[in-house]
C-alpha cells in the first residue's frame, strides 16, 4: 500500500511538471512579442512616460512592453551586465553625455538608417538637440527631450520687493540689483530672505558656472577636445560671480543645502533649475512662480542643458529590434504625454502641435523652448563621466564647491581641476 | 564477527554524513559557493586585469596597484575611511555598552526604551539618509534650532568639509548603536548574579562592580562588538551617499564610493576590483590587530 502511495506521488509530480511545460509551450507560441524598455526616471515624469508605455501597448496588442524604471546608475550597471543576453532592454533611454559611454563599447546600435526609414529627420529637432545624438560621426540616438535651466521667481516675493515678476535678466546689473531688493533683513539685521540660492554640494552649482563659461566667450575644452579650457579667464570670471553672490553682494546664502526645497518655502526668491520642476512648483500650496530664461550676465546667452534619448541596443532577434522601433516612434510621435509631465519634447512638430500648446503649463515651458539655440550640453565624450557634473567625484564639480565654500580662490580651483582633467584626458 | 571491509566501511561513513548534515548543508554551500566565496576569489583575479562591462578584459598584472598608489583619490577616501572609523567606533561601542546597562535596569518603560534604541537599526539606509539630512539641515534643520535656542550655531553640518563627517557620524551613531546595545544588554543578562554580590559581600561598591567584575564578564562580547563594528564601519557607503555623495570637497569620500564610482559609473571594474582588495586587506589587517589585542584577555 506504501508502495503503491509512493508511485502515485510519483506519477502525479511528473504529470504536473509535463502539463506545466506543455501550458508555457502553448502560451510563447501564442504570445505576442515581449520587449524591454528601460529607463531612468524615479520623478513625476515617470508617469507620463507610463501613460504613453500604456496607450502603445493597448493599440498594439502584438507586443507585449514592459517598462522598468530606476536610478540611472543603477539601470547602466543593469544594462552592463545583462548586455548580449535575452534579459537586457530592447530599447533604452539615457542622456545624450552617456551615448560616448555605450556607444564607444559597441554596444548601442548606430540609428540612422532607422531615423531614415521611419521620417525622423533632423529638420524636426532643433540643431543642437540632435548634434548631440552623434559620437565619432554615427547617430546612436534619436532625441526625446531637452532641458535647459530657466529662472523661477516667487510671484509673492517679488512682489513685496516692487519687482515686476515677469522681468527677464538681461544684464548683470539688473540681476544683482533684483536679487539685492529680494534680499530681506528682519529688525535685528539677520537676513531671513535671500535672493538666490547656489548649492554648496548640488551638481546644478557647476551647470550655472558652465552656463557662464559659456556666456563669457569661454568654452569646457579646447577645439580639439584634447585639453581642458575652462581655467580660462572666463571660467575665472564665471565662477568669481557664483562666489561674489555669495560673499560679496550676500544676495545668497553661505553653505547652502537645499535650493530647491528653499525656494518652495520662501526662503530664497529665485531658483535656477530644469523644466522638470514646473508640476513641483505647482504642488507647492500658496507657491505663485514665474519662469524666466537663464539670467545673461555676460556677453552672449548661453545656457546648460541635457537631453534624454532613446537608443537601441545591439541586438540578434529582428522581430523584438522591430517591436522596439515601433515602440521608439510611438514615444517620439506620443511625447505630448512626456510634456506633460515637465520634460520639453524634442520633436518640432510635437511642440508646434495644438494638444501641446494647449497644455496648462505651456506659459512656463514656452521660456525653455525659447532657449533651445543657446544650450550647451556636457563634452559628449566618454570622459565626460569623469568630470562631468553627473558624477559628485568630479575635480571640476568638487574645485566649484571649493570656491563656493570660500575655501580656494577660483583661479587656484580651476587651475587644479584642469590638471587632473588633463590627466583623465590623457 | 564479520571481516573488517574497507569499500564497506568507507560507504557507511559516507552514507551516514550524507544522510544527515552534509545533505541538510549543501543547498547553502552551494548558493555560498556560488555566489559569495567564488565572487570573492574572482575578485582577486579581477584586479589583475583591465576589465571593461563588455569583452573579456586583458591582464595587465600589478599595473592597477600602481595606479592606486598615484590616485589621489583613493588616499582621500582611505584617509575619510579611517576617520570615520576613529570617530563611530568608540561612540557605538562604549555608547551602546553604557545604553546597555542603563536599559538593564529596572526601570519603568523598559521594554519601550529598548524598542527605541533598537527601532533605527531596522530602517533603511535611504530612508536614514533621507531622514537625517532633513534634521542636519543648516538653516532650518531641527538639530540646529535647539542648539540655537542653547546660543549655538549654525552648523553646517552637511555643507562645510569640515563638519560634513560629524554629521554622518551622528546619524549613524543614531542608526546602529541598537545593535551594539542589544549584543551587550545579552552579554549583561549572562553575569551571574551570584558573581555580583559576592562582590557586593567583598565590599565593591557600583562602580568597582562594573569595572572588575562586569566589565571583565564581557569581555567575549566586547571582542565581538569591537570587531564586528570595526568591520562595518570600513565598509561605510549607504547613508555618505545619500546624505552628501562623498562631498562637499570630497570630505565624506569613502572607500566604498570610490570603487561603486568607479566599477558601476567609470566601468572601470579591474580598477575597481583593486580597491575592494585594497580595502579587504585593511580590514584583515584591523580585525587581525583587534583579534590580537583582545583575544589573550578572552580567554
Amino acid at each position: 500500500m506504501r508502495h503503491f502511495g509512493r508511485i502515485a506521488v510519483h506519477i502525479i509530480i511528473v504529470g504536473v511538471i509535463i502539463g506545466t511545460l506543455l501550458c508555457a509551450g502553448l502560451v510563447s507560441a501564442a504570445s505576442p512579442t515581449a520587449i524591454k524598455f528601460w529607463g531612468g526616471w524615479t520623478g513625476p515624469d515617470r508617469f507620463g512616460m507610463e501613460k504613453i508605455v500604456t496607450n502603445f501597448i493597448k493599440e498594439n496588442p502584438d507586443i507585449r512592453v514592459q517598462f522598468f524604471t530606476a536610478p540611472w546608475t543603477e539601470v547602466f550597471t543593469k544594462f552592463g551586465t545583462t548586455f548580449g543576453t535575452s534579459a537586457g532592454p530592447d530599447l533604452l533611454a539615457m542622456h545624450v553625455a552617456d551615448i560616448s559611454q555605450f556607444a564607444s563599447r559597441g554596444m548601442l546600435l548606430p540609428v540612422e538608417d532607422i531615423a531614415a526609414q521611419n521620417k525622423i529627420q533632423a529638420s524636426d529637432f532643433p540643431p543642437s538637440v540632435w548634434q548631440g545624438q552623434f559620437y565619432k560621426g554615427r547617430q546612436y540616438g534619436i532625441p526625446l527631450d531637452y532641458h535647459p535651466m530657466a529662472i523661477y521667481k516667487n510671484v509673492d516675493l517679488f512682489k513685496k520687493a516692487g519687482l515686476d515678476p515677469n522681468i527677464t535678466f538681461d544684464s548683470k546689473e539688473e540681476f544683482i540689483n533684483a536679487l539685492k531688493k529680494l534680499t530681506v533683513k528682519d529688525s535685528s539685521g539677520k537676513i531671513v530672505q535671500y535672493g538666490i540660492a547656489i548649492g554648496s554640494n548640488h551638481p546644478h552649482t557647476m551647470r550655472y558656472w558652465y552656463s557662464l563659461l559659456f556666456q563669457a566667450g569661454g568654452s569646457f575644452l579646447n577645439e580639439s577636445g584634447t585639453k581642458a579650457a575652462f581655467n580660462s579667464e572666463a571660467g575665472v570670471k564665471a565662477l568669481q560671480f557664483l562666489h561674489d553672490l555669495i560673499y560679496t553682494y550676500k544676495v545668497a546664502p553661505t553653505h547652502e543645502s537645499d535650493i530647491d526645497k528653499d525656494f518652495l518655502t520662501g526662503r530664497v526668491a529665485t531658483l535656477i533649475e530644469g523644466p522638470w520642476w514646473v508640476p513641483g512648483i505647482k504642488e507647492q500650496k500658496g507657491l505663485q512662480a514665474t519662469v524666466a530664461p537663464f539670467p545673461k550676465i555676460f556677453e552672449k546667452p548661453a545656457v546648460w542643458a541635457g537631453s534624454h534619448t532613446l537608443t537601441l541596443p545591439k541586438q540578434a532577434n529582428k522581430k523584438k529590434l522591430d517591436a522596439a522601433i515601433k515602440l521608439l516612434n510611438y514615444i517620439i510621435a506620443h511625447s505630448v504625454d512626456w510634456g506633460a509631465a515637465g520634460q520639453i519634447p524634442a520633436s518640432k512638430s510635437v511642440i508646434a502641435s495644438e494638444a501641446y500648446k494647449n497644455l496648462v503649463d505651456y506659459k512656463y515651458y514656452k521660456t525653455f523652448i525659447d532657449q533651445a539655440d543657446t544650450i550647451r550640453y556636457e563634452p559628449l565624450m566618454v570622459q565626460n563621466a569623469s568630470f562631468g557634473s553627473d558624477n559628485q567625484m568630479s575635480p571640476v564639480l568638487n574645485a566649484i564647491f571649493a570656491v563656493i565654500l570660500n575655501e580656494k580662490t577660483p583661479k587656484e580651483a580651476l587651475d587644479e581641476a584642469a590638471e587632473e582633467v588633463n590627466a583623465i584626458l590623457e | 564477527m564479520r571481516p573488517f571491509n574497507r569499500e564497506q566501511a568507507f560507504r557507511r561513513v559516507l552514507l551516514r554524513a550524507l544522510d544527515s548534515s552534509l545533505l541538510f548543508l549543501a543547498p547553502y554551500f552551494v548558493i555560498f559557493l556560488l555566489f559569495k566565496l567564488g565572487p570573492i576569489i574572482a575578485n582577486f583575479l579581477v584586479s589583475a586585469y583591465r576589465l571593461d562591462i563588455v569583452g573579456g578584459g586583458e591582464f595587465i598584472g600589478l599595473k592597477n596597484y600602481h595606479h592606486l598608489l598615484t590616485d589621489r583619490l583613493f588616499w582621500v577616501a582611505l584617509r575619510n575611511t579611517l576617520y570615520y572609523l576613529v570617530l563611530v567606533g568608540p561612540v557605538v561601542i562604549i555608547g551602546g555598552f553604557l545604553l546597555a546597562l542603563l536599559l538593564n535596569q529596572p526601570l519603568r518603560g523598559r521594554a519601550f526604551a529598548r524598542a527605541a534604541v533598537f527601532m533605527p537599526y531596522v530602517i533603511m539606509v535611504t530612508v536614514v539618509g533621507a531622514l537625517w539630512r532633513w534634521i542636519l539641515e543648516s538653516r532650518f534643520g531641527i538639530l540646529n534650532y535647539y542648539l540655537g535656542l542653547l546660543g549655538i550655531g549654525p552648523v553646517y553640518w552637511l555643507t562645510s568639509s569640515s563638519t560634513a563627517m560629524i554629521g554622518i557620524v551622528i546619524a549613524t551613531v543614531w542608526w546602529t548603536i541598537g545593535y551594539n546595545t542589544v549584543i551587550y544588554l545579552a552579554g549583561l543578562q549572562d553575569v551571574p548574579r551570584e558573581l555580583i554580590e559576592a562582590a557586593e559581600i567583598d565590599g565593591a561598591g557600583p562602580l568597582r562592580c562594573l569595572t572588575q567584575v562586569i566589565v571583565p564578564f564581557l569581555r567575549p562580547t566586547t571582542f565581538f562588538v569591537v570587531l564586528t563594528t570595526v568591520i562595518y564601519s570600513l565598509q561605510v557607503f549607504g547613508q555618505v551617499y545619500t546624505m552628501t555623495g562623498g562631498g562637499p570637497r570630497y570630505s565624506t569620500l569613502t572607500l566604498v564610493q570610490h570603487l561603486y564610482v568607479t566599477g558601476f559609473r567609470l566601468f572601470n571594474l579591474g580598477y575597481s576590483a583593486t580597491i575592494s582588495v585594497v580595502l579587504f586587506i585593511v580590514i584583515l589587517v584591523m580585525s587581525a590587530g583587534v583579534f590580537g589585542f583582545l583575544r589573550q584577555n578572552v580567554e
